[in-house]
């Protein structure tokens, strides 16, 4: 085994990319010792003072104009840690990573401003909605050399939300579907229809929808056989009076998916990509479904605030990160399937043909991406708040 | 009619008791009297149980949390062994120390903030008009009340205005050269800072009550300037309030999660970290952190409950001492609220 | 007893002047980072939220004229609240009634120190504690054995209940300690020679005495209970919906600003009211020559 302590790999990201991608360790293993190994480096360079005043950079290759910190607001476990230490070690500008568990708690923060955050990864519904606002700026492609529309998987880009994507790069894409454990779960549930109606009935008590009205709502409402992103009020009506209904025979209602599936305090579960495929990896019998009925897809991409006050490093990362190769990395550490048809290619083959991962083009036909009408809906938000309320 | 029977009924004035009514009331039935008092040592046995119970009751996910901090199994299904790797592995965790470093600097920041104001306005509420200090208990008693989730979107919301207006002006007044203001630290000690100088007022107030006035008197009677009587009689009976606190604002700044949660921008503190880890399926690692924590507070809490009892021995009456102790921990446990 | 000392030294008149301005600091503190923050979520409460989400200035009552829709978790909030507060007031009423009355000098500051140190530990990790404990792996399990398979613990109000409980309790037990602990003994002397029981005794005697403690531990558990968040989410699964919760998701999820400030407002006057209430009402009691509470 390398020596990950070794002084070259900290100034030669190629190799860290190769080693990962060669080695696939599991990722707690890579991540501590990748941190060990820079944890000096690191710590020394990531320290954040209060107020978002400058301090001062150890690390070698000087921050120059680039500054020395990155504010990243962005997902849980979305990030190599290595891929961006590898940022770090060439450039000098230390990455401050903010964990997020959902767009509006990153709206929040980027609608109040002042909030120091340069890149931030939000889900495709918010962008209409963040550009009207101007809460994001508008990309200076100029900045980003490395980047080739080509080498983009086409139908993430130039989508609706962000046509000629002025504003975004898609990161990673998903879908919405449902995660079982088959060892407690005996049917084989293929729709959102059968889930709604299992979690109310044989399995009362250890089902789990996530507190996310698009996803939970849309899924339901997909399970009544109307759109993911409806707002007609006859239609809502109808769901919410069924998830009302639903509710006292939950387990929860969290977006916190991972913890009580793994425990088996749920069997069934609404569910993202990332939590079906990392459950699944750690549980022989935990099965990821995208339904046949419809659903949600989604892509999380990359903005820069427009308050932003390290925009230049911030393009400056944004360059680095979306190049192919550290693209890949980054999915084999998140197990999201990327938007980079290159990198989908340079990914490791038990990754690219795990089909949770990267579902066949006929699964992926049923789905819609939410809109942002339904996300800023308030009729939406109001009868998710009432369901919520409901005894 | 035996005297248990006839117990009188208070009258509304100060005196809660008052003498039975005159007659053969007052003979006692010495059977009655002896059944009295063995249901009177049973009931208190079995007090005395139940407040066991109850002590068990709030230990009991202190242990667990313990204990799991050296399992060296991964969940809690099974106990398998001692271990300390949760220990180092949670020392190795950059985003953890990292979110330690902050949690320090805030709340070592907001203890020295809160303990001068705290114990400035409590000494000049001593000498205000009984209609301004009405006024500051209100103030002080809603900023201790408001509850957490108000005070971090109240916060967040005006500081980010504020901001709004005062970073141009910034700018011009530097010619562009001043660094834009933005939420962060800064934002979470002026929070924190907020509630904990209401506590610290509350328990020097407290203390001031509980003083021997007469000291200071003497004092003054012997023609001693105001600052030399402040410094030498009334500023050592105060310190152990002082010192009791700093350590309350400093504990409540570092365990509270909902107001940083709101207001700290980017950086991240120990309980918005253990927040997020708790969502995304904890590693026992958290429990390590925990035990840590627990270990330091006990150990400065002793530290405080010596250099208290020592100020107590040199000034006042001991008998208060817990009554103190009282206070400061309802004061502590109003912010540890999450 | 202090009280007669105590009143008459904070009455006589005082050097006013230079000292007064030791105050001006926290006074300033109090403006900037207390009222100033409600006074602006008072006027965002008048506003109109964007289409996007978030704050357009305007003046209209439709935000507080739509607090009717928050209703359910607001009287949710309030029963529970108040029955979780009693709760906490009968399980802590006998620990302090022990503490203060039945146990030995030294005893009392190690027993009164454990009753505070649980709460040393962190809450979020008290509570991740208690979720693992009511999950179905912690005591579900333990009941499996003995036979009563099957009960749900997590998620459901009770174990909400039992979080709240467990967390309030030193704020309840200690302010009625405080009050008991001041109690003369001799007035429980005399009661017993005079021949009351000692359910007599506690009734016309110790609860008179311990009311301003029992009132200011109502309080002091009764309001934060109301702006509960954490809780809730952890413990109820997200199926209990508290007034925090609404409040959160108002900002978090539904980005309605101005009606998110409004419930905001509108909680605190209530809460000021209350606290306001309690002082007129401690005050009474001060000076009526019963001891005081805590401020």
């Amino acid at each position: 085994m390398t020596n990950r302590r070794d002084p070259d790999l900290r100034r030669d990201p190629e190799a860290i990319m190769r080693l990962a991608i060669a080695r696939r360790l599991s990722r707690r293993h890579f991540l501590v010792a990748a941190g060990t190994g820079m944890g000096a480096l690191a710590l020394a360079a990531c320290a954040p003072t209060p107020a978002g005043t400058a301090g001062t950079s150890a690390a070698p290759g000087g921050g120059g104009d680039l500054g020395d910190t990155l504010n990243l607001a962005t997902w849980p476990n979305y990030h190599d840690q290595a891929v961006l230490d590898a940022f770090t070690a060439s450039t000098g500008v230390a990455i401050n990573v903010g964990v997020y568990g959902s767009t509006e708690e990153m709206e929040a923060k980027i609608r109040a401003g002042n909030s120091g955050i340069d890149v931030v990864v939000p889900s495709n519904y918010a962008i209409e909605g963040w550009v009207a606002d101007s809460l994001i700026e508008p990309l200076d492609y100029a900045q980003l050399p490395n980047f080739k529309k080509a080498d983009w998987n086409a139908t993430f880009m130039d989508q609706a939300f962000d046509k000629g994507n002025t504003h975004s790069i898609p990161k990673n894409w998903g879908t919405t579907g449902i995660a079982y454990r088959s060892s407690k779960v005996t049917e084989e549930i293929k729709t959102w229809e059968q889930f709604f109606d299992l979690a109310g009935t044989t399995y009362e008590g250890k089902a789990l929808i996530v507190d996310h009205q698009i996803s939970s709502f849309g899924s339901a409402a997909v399970a009544m056989g109307y759109s993911l992103n409806t707002i007609d009020p006859t239609e809502m009506e109808a769901v919410e009076a069924m998830l009302t209904a639903l509710k006292p025979k939950l387990f929860a209602i969290s977006s916190d998916v991972q913890p009580p599936l793994r425990a088996l305090d749920t069997w069934l579960s609404v569910a993202w990509t990332g939590d079906g495929v990392q459950v699944g990896r750690d549980n022989e019998d935990a099965r990821y479904v995208v339904a046949d009925d419809g659903g949600e897809l989604w892509i999380d991409s990359y903005t820069v605030a427009a308050d932003a006050p390290h925009k230049a490093a911030a393009y400056a990362f944004l360059d680095y990160i979306l190049q192919p190769e550290q693209a890949a990395a980054e999915t084999e550490f998140c197990l999201f399937p990327h938007a980079n048809d290159k990198a989908t290619e340079l990914v490791a083959e038990d990754v690219r043909t795990n089909e949770v991962i990267y579902p066949p083009a006929d699964k992926l036909a049923a789905l819609e991406y939410a809109v942002n009408a339904t996300y800023n809906s308030p009729e939406r938000a109001e009868a998710w708040a009432r369901i919520k309320a409901s005894a | 009619m035996t005297a248990q029977a006839s117990v009188p009924t208070p009258a509304p004035a100060t005196s809660p008791v008052r003498a039975p009514a005159p007659g053969p009331g007052l003979l006692v039935d010495v059977r009655a009297g002896k059944r009295a008092a063995r249901i009177e040592r049973i009931g208190e046995r079995l007090v005395f149980v139940y407040t066991g119970l109850v002590f068990a009751f709030l230990f009991l996910p202190i242990v667990i949390v313990v204990v799991y901090s050296f399992n060296a199994g991964r969940h809690v299904t099974e106990l398998t062994g001692f271990s300390s790797q949760w220990y180092t592995s949670a020392w190795s965790d950059r985003f953890l120390m990292n979110a330690l470093r902050n949690s320090l600097t805030i709340a070592a920041i907001t203890a020295v903030l809160a303990t001068i104001m705290g114990t400035a306005s409590a000494l000049a509420m001593d000498r205000m008009w009984p209609r301004a200090r009405a006024l500051f208990e209100l103030l002080t008693y809603v900023a201790i009340i408001v509850p957490g989730i108000v005070i971090g979107i109240a916060t967040l919301i005006f500081i980010v205005t504020a901001l709004d207006w005062l970073n141009p002006w910034l700018a011009f007044f530097t010619g562009g050269s001043s660094p834009d203001l933005g939420l962060g630290a800064g934002s979470v000690i002026a929070a924190h800072t907020l509630f904990t100088m209401a506590i610290v007022n509350v328990l020097v107030r407290t203390r001031m009550r509980g003083m021997d006035r007469s000291l200071i008197e003497a004092s003054e009677d012997l023609y001693a300037t105001p600052w030399r009587t402040f410094v030498q009689v009334t500023f050592p009976q105060l310190v152990p309030a002082i010192v009791a606190g700093a350590l309350l604002a400093f504990t409540f700044s570092f365990d509270d999660f909902i107001i940083a949660f709101f207001t700290s921008g980017q950086d991240q503190t120990v309980p918005i970290y253990l927040f997020a880890s708790i969502r995304r399926g904890v590693s026992p690692e958290v429990n390590a952190i925990a035990t840590v924590l627990l270990a330091v507070t006990i150990l400065a809490m002793v530290l405080a409950g010596v250099v208290y009892r020592r100020g107590q021995r040199r000034s006042g009456p001991s008998a208060a001492v817990a009554g103190d102790a009282a206070v400061a921990g309802v004061a502590m446990t109003t912010g540890d609220r999450g | 007893m202090a009280t007669a000392s105590e009143t008459a030294a904070t009455d006589r008149a005082p050097r006013r002047g230079p000292a007064v301005l030791l105050a001006l600091p926290t006074f300033l503190w109090y403006v900037g980072f207390l009222i100033l923050p409600l006074v602006v979520l008072g006027v965002m409460s008048v506003g109109e939220r964007s289409p996007n989400g978030g704050y357009t200035p305007a003046f209209t009552l439709d935000q507080y004229a739509n607090l009717g829709s928050r209703i359910t978790p607001l009287t949710n909030t309030l029963g529970l609240a108040a029955l979780n507060t009693v709760i906490c007031l009968l399980v802590a009423f006998p620990v302090a009634y022990v503490l203060a009355l039945k146990v030995r000098g030294s005893w009392k500051l190690v027993l009164v120190a454990l009753v505070i140190v649980p709460f040393w530990t962190s809450f979020l990790i008290r509570t991740y504690a208690w979720m693992t404990l009511l999950g179905s792996n912690g005591v579900p399990r333990i009941l499996g054995w003995i036979g009563f398979g099957d009960i749900q613990l997590l998620n459901t109000p009770f174990a909400v209940s039992l979080g709240i409980v467990y967390n309030y309790l030193p704020l309840m037990v200690l302010p009625i300690y405080v009050s008991l602990e001041r109690l003369d003994r001799s007035f429980l002397e005399a009661s017993r020679d005079l021949g009351a029981g000692p359910i007599a005794t506690l009734r016309q005697i110790v609860l008179p005495l311990a009311a301003p403690g029992i009132l200011s531990g109502i309080v002091l558990v009764f309001i934060p209970i109301m702006g509960e968040y954490l809780i809730p989410i952890l413990l109820g699964g997200g199926k209990t919906y508290f007034l925090g919760n609404a409040l959160a998701d108002l900002f978090l999820q539904s980005r309605n600003w101005p009606f998110g400030s409004a419930l905001a407002s509108v909680f605190v006057v209530g809460m000021v009211v209350l606290v306001a209430g309690y002082l007129a009402v401690s005050r009474r009691l001060v000076r009526a020559g019963r001891e005081t509470s805590l401020v």
